[in-house]
């Protein structure tokens, strides 16, 4: 405070002040920085020693966090499971409930009877009854319980029970061995967790058998239970001088950027004060233009905000375009870039607006040049919105109409933001160059607004057609340009219509939206067309050399793999588990090859494997042979030579201390008929398999031809010779590739061909694509539409809150929340009742599917066993598998013991242990089939169980859709979109409906309470104009009526007050002049009586005489001074107000009025001493004279000088007459019919009154300005 | 009122150039390209080993084509634009700081050139490394890298 007013911080000077002071802050910061860095250079050694003690305890503290949930989790259970499992409440219902609540889903839970037969468990099962017995560590001790693809940080304890010992077993889930490139994959990874929290890279050994690394650069520190035994080994590398410096270096310069950017911002604000006194338009627009550019290139040069962003906000897969050298190279660049253009777009816009509401005089040469330039630059502008779209189509990595959910993930999510706010800014500054083009075009043709929009609306797209033909590369088809360019002429019109207000936009968005969807969907279907292309890039990328570049790097990872290695050693290995270990780890899952991964002993013996998409490999004993001097080789396997077009096999061995312990190999299998992966489960799709997600495989047809004869087809279609004529007279280009039209089965098809030459013969293949249908359009309209729209809601939401306080109890507001709730929500319960009814026929559809599947393999297996009694029961139900294609699982009591999948269960990727819901459902409540969601990692499928009997042995079967994919028409994703897309329109138009009709519907009171409150105000001339009909015009006549009696009867009143007002003073005059006369009359005859008789006396007599007469004269002065004192104006009732909140208040009440009334202001405070009620009716007066002087714009200016506030009224009525300039302000004068000839002489008489003054300044035909000056409060 | 004009008509020339040379069509980076004549593969190959071997993006521009097939060891894995692969690159480059880089096999046949090699790189202070498989394609262009495999 005491700063504040020693420094006088007043108004801008406050953020010079906090420049300055960041200036120093900036200043000492490259002071201290290095000093710093000398710092810790010279006590490196005693700062490494604390920091890494520093690591090993935080470290610690992230695994002490994990084993205490697990022992508060086991505790809170073990307390449960002891009610649950004590008689007489015994309840297996209960149990199985207990263990499979939701709050213990992220452990693995096992309860085992004191016979230690499991009797419960969850769907994770991380322990055997093997693994439990004998216990590895004590009861109650936590430790690391290792499978090949997991490691659990476990603990056993007992549930006592009178005599009987129950078990419970919790293990939490630490560290995932295996990692699949997908999205279901749910990473689990304490070693990932510390790399992210520290900056060096973490390896933990979950074995108390290791010893502390002896290697200088690393650290190691154990990690102790419960009991503070031992269980596992961390080693991290210790941080280095060079990193740690690289590292202050690094919070410095972030530092750095941030004061700067705070340096920019408050530079900024301070410059505001100074742009707004700048006294052209057009140099205030330039300076904004130059000071957001600047400061864009300034947050672009010190990579702000994304250096201190990480993720997908950053990535440029996600969006990057090397427009302007990287400006918008990611989402959140775009998203910065594009709000600085909104920006400048909405300045320029408003500008415009008032530039052609304003000015009346035009050049007509330089409006000529005008029109041409903008028309030039909005032909252009649409070219560049185009090339925008294209580019955030063509350089993402996103599937717009492809996200997976209704509201899609956040770059999506950005990403439309991005596209909105730059589409809304370009549709304002198209509207604005628009709006000009007419206003200059006025010059020379004026057949009125409507007239002159449609006459330019019909050359423009004259001339854009004109502009498409002159393009080397059109983007965007004529079609498109004249919608574009249609609906910103609507926009345009409308705007000028209805003038600046805060809802247009709302309706910019909306245009903008609109017609960006359009071209999204536009160039996606460019992008589509394309990806033809790059399919026939992917049928001939995986050639020989590149199948053998992943072969080798699988291989030769897998043997550089301790893990690996180090399993051929251990006792009980799951080898199936290590091959999908291998996989899983590999190219071949990322690039979802069909491929395999065997593990073979020392004897060459298959021990292990795992194979997706391919037959379950063999190899023979000669494959062992020819092994390079690595103990490498990579060959075609001849058993599957004849099954495949392209297959090779790599083997490599696997060398131990001293020598070979045993054999890996890996094959991948690249055939023509294997495209899209229909063989590859969802849940190891790796998403970025042999097409890019652009298309749909299902909707591609390809076909092969070589030397002119169909050689391969991929797809349900053969083509005859016919079909395919126009291919061999197509004309290539020199890359050898072409598009054409091709017409099948009277359906059209888009075809890119592609000509290639092997062995001296041609090869053609022709990629087809079905041409799109509306409805699909449609269906993507609505994909994103649904997204703006939330964009869009929340934007008018936010506009509603800024104007609440005027909006909340209108009667507008009050019609438009009724509209709103009786429109809107039988609209959302009808959207969600219709979502429910399609998710549940979709989930009907998926449950009618596998029940009929059970059903045949029931029947199968049970003639099965009919016919052939002695056939063992896996034959059976292989058998069942193999010929009716169906895959399904088999479980004796809890355990499987057969799966046509089985290498998924066998790795131990899936659980082979019966889901504990079916089990008890199926085995104690004796349900017949039991229907259930599951989950493997993140993928949800539905499982359906059954009991079956064979001979009379009671078995449980499963099929599920993970496995056996249910093909539904239309998805619960699908039908969202187009439910909620439609719904979401439908919201904004019933938005936009409401507001119309409940703003038509008050209308007539809005004006009613408006014109109430000027009469209120004194201002008795307000007429209505009546254009309603039944009651409302009945009101307003009537109310037309009262103020016109009203007027009346003020004015006979005022007549009659001053007739009476004379009597009453005449009288009053009479009797007061009577008074003194009669004494004067006495002193008078006493006088002449005493001058007659020549008294001696004659002078004393005079003497009092002449004294009497003066002092009646006196009194007859006396008399007339208090008449005249009481004929005086009321005093004025002097108080504090704030001369802009009077005028914004006084305004208000013309807003009904045919007049536009602006008012500028270029000071923050404008505290007056002044009679409120007086300055308001000076404001009414100067406002009602210039509407009576035909004027449809007023303007009032506020400014600001040393002690006074200048006040403008500017209008352009007819102005005043040069004869009656001098009288204006003399009383009785007037050129109204009805006037009284005493408002302006009362205004001055009123600022006389406050020692402000009043002035004519300017007055002609095209307008008047009167100056008021009033004295600032002291 | 002339001079207020003639502001008004600089001021959207001077602003409209940036808007009217949009993303996709200033795709400086494909048009750099079109008067190279065309060179070997070895050459090409050479130029990308120095590329990569620096952490240069900028050298390897000149051989991204519009469709790009990059696998990176940070996930990124599919066919990116030009623009994408430059960025997405750089950003590569930045983060797993390359210590050294050469091809190791290298094949220029007339139809499928690629070559494979041994990327090693610094991340959080590990040294560690990846294998590399790139490429090539012939277009009328020249030759353009089809796949970039850093694993």
């Amino acid at each position: 405070m005491f700063f504040k007013k020693k420094l006088n911080l007043k108004g801008d000077r406050k953020y010079l002040a906090i420049v300055f002071f960041i200036l120093i802050l900036l200043l000492i910061s490259t002071v201290v920085i290095p000093l710093i860095i000398d710092s810790r250079e010279n006590n490196w050694e005693e700062y490494l020693t604390e920091e890494i003690n520093k690591i090993e305890q935080e470290a610690t503290e992230i695994y002490k966090k994990k084993e205490e949930r697990l022992l508060s989790v086991k505790s809170e259970l073990k307390k449960e499971l002891l009610v649950v499992l004590s008689p007489p409440n015994t309840s297996y219902r209960n149990l199985i409930r207990l263990v499979n609540e939701e709050r213990f889903s992220d452990y693995s839970v096992e309860v085992l009877a004191p016979n230690g037969r499991v009797i419960a468990w969850n769907e994770d099962v991380a322990l055997r009854r093997e693994e439990i017995f004998p216990l590895e560590y004590p009861l109650g001790q936590t430790y690391f319980h290792n499978t090949e693809l997991m490691t659990y940080l476990s603990v056993v304890d007992t549930i006592v029970l009178e005599n009987d010992n129950f078990y419970l077993a919790l293990s939490l889930p630490i560290e995932k061995h295996y990692k699949l490139q997908n999205p279901y994959y749910i990473p689990v990874s304490l070693t990932n967790e510390l790399n992210e929290n520290f900056f060096t890279q973490f390896e933990i050994f979950y074995t108390p058998f290791v010893s502390a690394s002896k290697d200088g650069r690393k650290f190691s520190f154990e990690l102790l239970n419960n009991y503070n035994n031992k269980i596992g080994l961390v080693e991290f590398f210790k941080p280095t001088l060079a990193s740690e410096i690289n590292s202050i270096k690094q919070a410095g310069e972030n530092f750095q950027v941030f004061l700067f950017i705070l340096l920019i911002l408050f530079s900024a604000l301070w410059f505001k004060g100074k742009f707004r006194k700048l006294k052209f338009r057009s140099l205030r627009v330039l300076s904004l233009l130059i000071i957001l550019v600047l400061i864009r290139v300034l947050f672009y040069s010190f990579v702000f905000p994304a250096r201190f962003l990480e993720g997908d906000l950053v990535d440029p897969a996600n969006f990057s375009s090397a427009f302007a050298g990287g400006i918008v190279k990611s989402p959140i660049e775009f998203f910065v870039t594009a709000l600085f253009f909104l920006i400048i777009s909405v300045y320029i816009f408003q500008n415009i607006f008032s530039y052609i509401k304003e000015k009346r005089r035009k050049n007509k040469t330089i409006s000529i040049i005008l029109i041409s330039s903008f028309t030039i630059i909005f032909f252009l502008s649409i070219r560049a919105i185009a090339a925008t779209v294209k580019s955030i189509i063509f350089d993402s990595a996103i599937r717009y109409f492809k996200e997976p959910d209704l509201i899609p993930d956040l770059p999506a999510l950005s990403m439309n933001l991005n596209l909105l706010i730059f589409s809304l800014g370009s549709f304002l500054l198209l509207c604005g160059f628009i709006l000009l083009i007419v206003f200059y075009f006025k010059s020379f043709f004026d057949y009125g607004e409507k007239k002159n929009f449609i006459l330019l609306l019909i050359l423009f797209e004259i001339a854009g057609l004109i502009f498409y033909f002159l393009q080397k590369q059109p983007l965007i088809t004529p079609f498109l340009f004249i919608l574009i360019t249609g609906i910103i002429f609507l926009l345009s019109y409308y705007f000028y219509i209805k003038g600046k207000n805060v809802y247009n936009f709302i309706y910019a968005l909306l245009a903008a939206s609109v017609v960006s969807i359009i071209l999204m969907n536009h160039f996606n279907l460019l992008l589509e067309r394309n990806s033809l292309r790059t399919v026939s890039y992917e049928i001939n990328r995986p050639n020989d050399n590149l199948i053998r570049f992943y072969i080798d790097e699988t291989l030769k990872s897998a043997v550089r793999d301790d893990r690996i290695v180090n399993a051929f050693y251990k006792k009980n290995t799951n080898y199936d588990a290590l091959a999908f270990l291998i996989w899983s780890n590999s190219s071949l899952q990322k690039e979802s090859l069909q491929s395999s991964v065997s593990v073979f002993n020392s004897d060459k013996k298959l021990i292990g494997s795992f194979y997706v998409g391919i037959e379950k490999p063999q190899l023979s004993d000669e494959d062992f042979n020819n092994l390079n001097e690595d103990g490498f080789r990579i060959f075609v396997p001849a058993a599957l030579k004849e099954n495949y077009e392209q297959v090779f096999t790599g083997l490599t061995e696997v060398k131990g201390r001293d020598s070979v312990i045993g054999y890996i190999s890996a094959t991948i299998v690249y055939d023509f008929n294997l495209i899209g992966n229909k063989t590859f489960p969802d849940f190891l799709e790796s998403g970025s398999n042999i097409l890019s997600p652009v298309v749909d495989i299902n909707e591609l047809r390809i076909f092969e031809f070589t030397d002119s004869k169909v050689s391969r087809v991929y797809g349900d279609i053969y083509p005859s010779r016919d079909q395919v004529e126009p291919i061999w007279e197509t004309q290539f280009s020199p890359d050898n590739d072409a598009w054409i039209t091709l017409t099948i089965n009277e359906e059209e098809y888009l075809a890119y061909l592609k000509r290639t030459y092997e062995n001296d013969e041609e090869k053609i293949t022709a990629i087809l694509l079905r041409e799109k249908q509306l409805t699909w359009n449609l269906f993507n309209f609505f994909k994103l539409f649904v997204i703006h729209s939330l964009f869009i809601l929340i934007f008018l939401f936010l506009i509603l809150i800024s104007r609440l306080k005027d909006f909340s109890y209108t009667f507008r507001g009050q019609l438009l929340v009724a509209f709103l709730i009786i429109s809107i929500i039988p609209v959302i319960v009808l959207a969600l009742y219709n979502r429910e009814v399609v998710q549940e026929r979709a989930r009907t559809a998926v449950i009618n599917e596998l029940n009929e599947r059970l059903n045949y393999l029931e029947n199968h297996i049970l003639s099965q066993k009919e016919k052939h009694p002695n056939r063992d029961l896996i034959t059976v139900f292989a058998n069942a598998g193999d010929e009716l294609g169906i895959s399904f699982g088999a479980f004796e009591n809890t355990e499987q013991i057969f799966n046509s999948k089985a290498q998924f269960y066998n790795s131990g990727f899936f659980k082979s242990k019966l889901n504990p819901q079916a089990y008890y459902s199926l085995n104690y409540l004796s349900y017949r089939e039991y229907l259930t969601r599951e989950k493997i990692e993140n993928f949800s499928f539905n499982s359906f169980y059954k009991k079956i009997n064979v001979n009379d042995h009671s078995f449980s079967i499963s099929v599920n859709d993970a496995f056996n994919k249910v093909d539904i028409i239309y998805s619960t994703m699908d039908m969202d979109v187009f439910l909620f897309g439609i719904y979401s329109l439908a919201v904004i138009i019933i938005i936009f409906f409401s507001a119309v009709l409940a703003n038509r519907i008050s209308a007539p009171i809005r004006k009613l309470t408006k014109a109430t409150a000027s009469v209120a105000q004194g201002d008795l001339n307000v007429i209505l104009e009546n254009k309603e009909k039944g009651e409302i015009k009945d009101l307003i006549n009537g109310f037309n009526r009262m103020t016109s009696e009203l007027q009346k009867n003020q004015i006979d009143l005022a007549e009659l007050e001053r007739e009476n007002a004379w009597k009453e003073m005449a009288k009053q005059v009479a009797h007061e002049i009577k008074n003194p006369l009669t004494p004067l009359k006495l002193a008078v005859q006493q006088l002449i009586a005493s001058y007659r008789e020549k008294s001696d006396k004659f002078d004393s007599v005079f003497e009092k005489v002449t004294q009497t007469i003066l002092n009646q004269i006196e009194n007859l002065s006396s008399i007339a001074t208090e008449f005249s004192r009481f004929a005086k104006m009321p005093s004025l009732k002097l108080e504090v107000v704030n001369l802009q909140e009077v005028i914004k208040d006084t305004i208000n009440l013309f807003i009904e009025e045919e007049v536009k009334i602006i008012f500028n202001s270029n000071t923050d405070s404008s505290l007056i001493e002044a009679d409120n009620n007086q300055l308001r009716r000076m404001i009414i007066n100067l406002v009602r004279n210039s509407i009576q002087a035909d004027a449809d714009e007023i303007k009032i200016d506020l400014n600001s000088t040393d002690n006074n506030f200048i006040l403008t009224f500017t209008d352009n009525g007819k102005g005043i007459p040069p004869s009656d300039r001098d009288k204006i302000f003399e009383p009785g004068f007037t050129s109204k019919e009805k006037g009284m000839g005493i408002g302006l002489k009362l205004t001055k008489r009123f600022l006389e009154g406050i020692n402000g003054n009043i002035v004519l300044q300017e007055t002609s035909e095209k307008g008047t300005i009167f100056r008021i000056t009033i004295p600032q409060l002291k | 009122m002339v001079k207020y004009l003639i502001k008004y008509y600089l001021l959207l020339l001077i602003f409209f150039p940036g808007s009217l040379t949009p993303a996709q069509e200033n795709n400086f980076l494909n048009k750099l390209d079109t008067s190279r004549k065309i060179a070997r593969a070895q050459v090409v190959f050479n130029q990308i080993e120095n590329a990569i071997s620096s952490g240069n993006v900028s050298l390897l521009s000149n051989y991204l084509s519009s469709q790009t097939y990059l696998s990176l060891s940070n996930g990124i894995r599919g066919y990116y634009s030009s623009n994408q692969a430059f960025y997405i690159l750089e950003d590569f480059f930045k983060i797993y700081n390359v210590t050294s880089f050469r091809f190791d096999n290298l094949n220029s046949a007339e139809n499928t050139p690629y070559a494979t090699g041994v990327y090693n790189y610094e991340y959080k202070g590990k040294r560690n490394s990846a294998q590399v498989y790139i490429s090539l394609n012939k277009s009328a262009g020249g030759w353009k890298i089809t796949q970039i495999t850093i694993n």
